[in-house]
């Protein structure tokens, strides 16, 4: 029988993790499961969310990284509410999200398109010309152009230039 | 008191009918607001997973300019931008180096800083704190339409340490559209994600999640869903007949934003609350006014 290679423990993750002020509360878990049994997605998930955090306490940062279960989260905040330890699991899941992407795992398209949106025009969305027609039909004020220079300073000190590679 | 008014990128862009229901029923009430729409994006949960200080810092530098504009609150239609201003607030008095490290780099990019001091309030609440007044200039009332109302978790749960509603049995809503005679109905799924968030990332996952809530809407006996969200709104609404191509199943569920009804409840026409943008037909529901 072939042996699968066991995942690199990084015993340095959970450390990492507990730099800030989201992640200290990870230390707190009991592993209770009522952020899996609460969450609309779990059913779905590679790995649950009761189970990335003892994960992270392992230091199985690959596996997590990689699973798709960081990315299925739907964000609704129901495993932080009903938490009976105070882990505020849903924003830990987003900075996986950022570790993830730093460490050059691939992350889905949209995730780039809206950086970019934000980027060019200060903005997540923008405006198509029949919206714009739309719009000023329904005598709704005209959405002004934002100057980017703002949202490109702040873009430029933080992670979203290096997704853009524009930096 | 005056309002800075803040619709959010996907209301002016893709849900006109929120931003034009608003400004019909804040305008019948008599709610002042001054608009604040020349400033960025809110820094939502996408951002927030590319990098927190940059959301925090769209957040920050929003309440700033309203601060600027010589105002002590914002409304927001979107309840992903009524957290992402929340969690500002919140984070901000929780962790002051935090705080401190998206000020300093406000600071040096936009010249601003938030010392904090601006009420957040979704739409929701401001409406809800004028009930009474709300009630008085009630001419039209929706005769007993059973409606399933879903507020959405941006909303209700945007923060552990603020709470707008009860976060395991929100009513704010329900008592809103209450007030026009509208019969709320209980249904297990309403604390539920309608999976909006995941859609750009896991679509067939999103899609079962809104089919999971439309089915449970439906099965309580449900003539209509209420939503307070625009993301909520395009996934129940605009979503639906793709929802039902893939399951093959009809669920035929209208479905309105809680400003459209009262709206129309404050004698606003279909038109004027941007009925006819709704892609499930709201026919049904028109029937039930008087």
């Amino acid at each position: 029988m072939m042996r699968t290679p066991s995942p690199k423990v990084d015993k340095t993750f959970f450390e990492q993790m507990k730099d800030s002020h989201i992640g200290r509360t990870l230390s707190y878990c009991y592993q209770c499961g009522t952020c899996s049994s609460s969450c609309p997605v779990a059913e779905e998930m590679d790995i649950k969310p009761h189970q990335i955090v003892e994960l992270i306490k392992m230091g199985l940062k690959d596996p997590i990284l990689q699973s798709k279960a960081i990315w299925q989260c739907s964000t609704c905040y129901m495993c932080t509410e009903r938490c009976p330890q105070g882990v505020q699991l849903t924003s830990v899941i987003l900075s996986l999200r950022d570790i993830a992407m730093r460490e050059g795992v691939p992350i889905p398209g949209a995730v780039k398109e809206s950086c970019k949106n934000l980027y060019d025009t200060g903005r997540l969305l923008t405006l198509s010309q029949f919206q714009k027609e739309r719009r000023a039909k329904l005598q709704l004020p005209d959405m002004p152009q934002i100057d980017t220079s703002l949202t490109k300073e702040l873009a430029n000190k933080t992670r979203v230039a290096d997704i853009l590679k524009v930096k | 008191m005056k309002y800075g008014y803040y619709p959010g990128c996907y209301v002016q862009t893709r849900m006109l009918q929120y931003d034009l229901s608003a400004r019909g029923v804040l305008g019948k009430l008599g709610i002042e607001i001054v608009e604040i729409s020349d400033a960025p994006c809110c820094g939502p949960a996408v951002i927030k997973s590319v990098d927190q200080y940059m959301a925090s810092g769209l957040s920050a530098h929003i309440l700033a300019l309203t601060k600027k504009l010589g105002l002590n609150a914002i409304v927001t239609l979107c309840p992903e931008c009524f957290s992402s201003f929340t969690k500002i607030n919140t984070s901000f008095k929780d962790d002051v180096k935090f705080a401190e490290e998206v000020n300093h780099m406000l600071a040096s990019t936009a010249g601003l800083q938030y010392e904090g001091g601006v009420e957040v309030k979704h739409l929701l609440q401001v409406l809800y704190d004028r009930s009474d007044d709300l009630s008085e200039n009630i001419v039209r009332k929706f005769n007993r339409l059973k409606a399933a109302v879903h507020p959405g978790c941006h909303f209700t749960r945007s923060s552990t340490s603020y709470y707008p509603d009860d976060p395991e049995n929100p009513k704010m809503l329900d008592q809103l559209v209450e007030n026009l005679g509208i019969e709320s109905v209980y249904w297990p799924l309403k604390l539920w994600c309608c999976g909006a968030p995941t859609l750009s990332f896991d679509r067939d996952l999103s899609l079962k999640l809104a089919a999971k809530k439309l089915s449970s809407a439906k099965a309580s006996g449900a003539e209509c869903i209420v939503t307070a969200c625009p993301y909520c709104q395009m996934q129940f609404d605009q979503n639906q007949s793709i929802i039902e191509k893939r399951l093959e199943e009809k669920f035929e569920v209208p479905t309105v934003l809680f400003t459209q009804l009262i709206g129309l409840g404050l004698g606003l026409s279909p038109e004027e609350v941007g009925l006819d943008m709704n892609r499930v037909s709201p026919d049904t529901i028109l029937k039930f006014m008087k």
